[in-house]
């Protein structure tokens, strides 16, 4: 007797579609090792002996460091264009994109990740300070 | 008259005893942490980096580290709320959606959603659709490499009789070979500790005077 036959056909497709993907992850490879994974799993308390799942772990790591990386990307190349419109012949120059520390930070924000970078480094705490009100 | 710069300076030195705990930071995660700048390295070529700053790489692969810790130790959580020791796929689901709820995903707002056809899972699907199979530069074995130990070996495996009440699954007594040629040495080592004990007794009564 099948009260929604619809519904559970369309629960059936979508339960073959994930397995059907887990099966696929095993003919991506990655850029994120196996091994790399297992061992911060492992760490974390992590349990399984299903390899797909390692897989599905390295995959969505490497998602979501290609979303950062891209984020950053972006930031990169606002930045550069905003210092293009000023100086067009230095346009030649600055062609590189680096990753730096100031796009990362911007976005991982994004990402709940609160990054701050130093500045600067000093060598005293009173540096900086105005000498009048430092004392003698 | 306080001399506000040394006390300035023993602060200085104090706070760098009190180094803040880098809790995440081991030592022997020093080979994990270089795969996993490899990788960020890759992956950040992949989207269109020339060049990286060293900084901005090991934050990122230290947050790549933590993402996957998070995920497992959320799997992790999951499994064992249901009651299981081992997780399965929708544990990892559940996972990536807690970590992909600061941004949002498709259906996230749907209180009956399935796990099955999560919008988490669609996003994966549809990067592993376009991006490019980049396999990592380096071939890389199975770490920690796990260290075979020789147990001593039981009563029972040694088929040695235990005397008294002692059971059989117990390790056996060292055989008397490898301890009786230390009975001699240790009576001169039991002389040399009593001559430094003395030392010591002296050195004490020098300081309390």
């Amino acid at each position: 007797m099948n009260h929604n036959p619809q519904s559970s056909d369309g629960k059936h497709d979508d339960d073959s579609a994930l397995s059907d993907f887990l099966a696929s992850l095993m003919d991506y490879t990655p850029t994120i090792p196996d091994e790399l994974v297992e061992h911060y799993l492992s760490k974390s308390g992590f349990q399984s002996p299903d390899v797909r799942l390692i897989r599905l772990v390295a995959v969505a790591t490497q998602k979501f460091v290609a979303e950062v990386a891209s984020d950053a990307l972006m930031h990169c190349k606002a930045r550069q264009a905003a210092v293009v419109k000023d100086k067009r012949d230095k346009q030649q120059k600055d062609k590189r994109l680096i990753l730096t520390m100031d796009d990362l930070s911007k976005s991982l924000r994004e990402y709940g990740v609160n990054v701050k970078h130093q500045e600067y480094f000093a060598d005293s705490p009173s540096t900086g300070i105005d000498p009048a009100s430092r004392e003698e | 008259m306080k001399d506000g710069g040394l006390e300035n300076k023993n602060e200085l030195e104090n706070s760098k005893k009190q180094s803040k705990p880098y809790k995440f930071y081991r030592k022997s995660d020093d080979f994990a942490l270089a795969i996993a700048k490899v990788v960020v390295a890759q992956v950040c070529e992949s989207v269109g980096f020339q060049s990286f700053q060293h900084s901005a790489l090991e934050t990122l692969s230290d947050v790549t580290a933590r993402y996957i810790c998070t995920l497992g130790k959320t799997s992790n959580f999951n499994a064992n709320l249901a009651g299981r020791l081992e997780s399965n796929v929708f544990d990892i689901i559940q996972g990536l959606e807690e970590l992909e709820s600061g941004l949002g995903f498709v259906g996230a707002s749907d209180v009956n959603r399935c796990l099955a056809h999560s919008g988490v899972v669609k996003d994966i699907v549809h990067f592993v659709g376009d991006a490019a199979d980049v396999p990592f530069a380096y071939d890389v074995s199975r770490f920690p490499v796990v260290k075979e130990r020789k147990g001593m070996g039981s009563f029972w495996e040694k088929r040695e009789e235990p005397h008294g009440d002692i059971p059989c699954w117990l390790s056996a007594f060292p055989d008397p070979e490898t301890y009786a040629a230390q009975s001699t040495a240790r009576n001169e080592t039991m002389s040399v500790s009593n001559g430094v004990k003395t030392g010591l007794v002296r050195i004490e009564r020098k300081i309390e005077r």
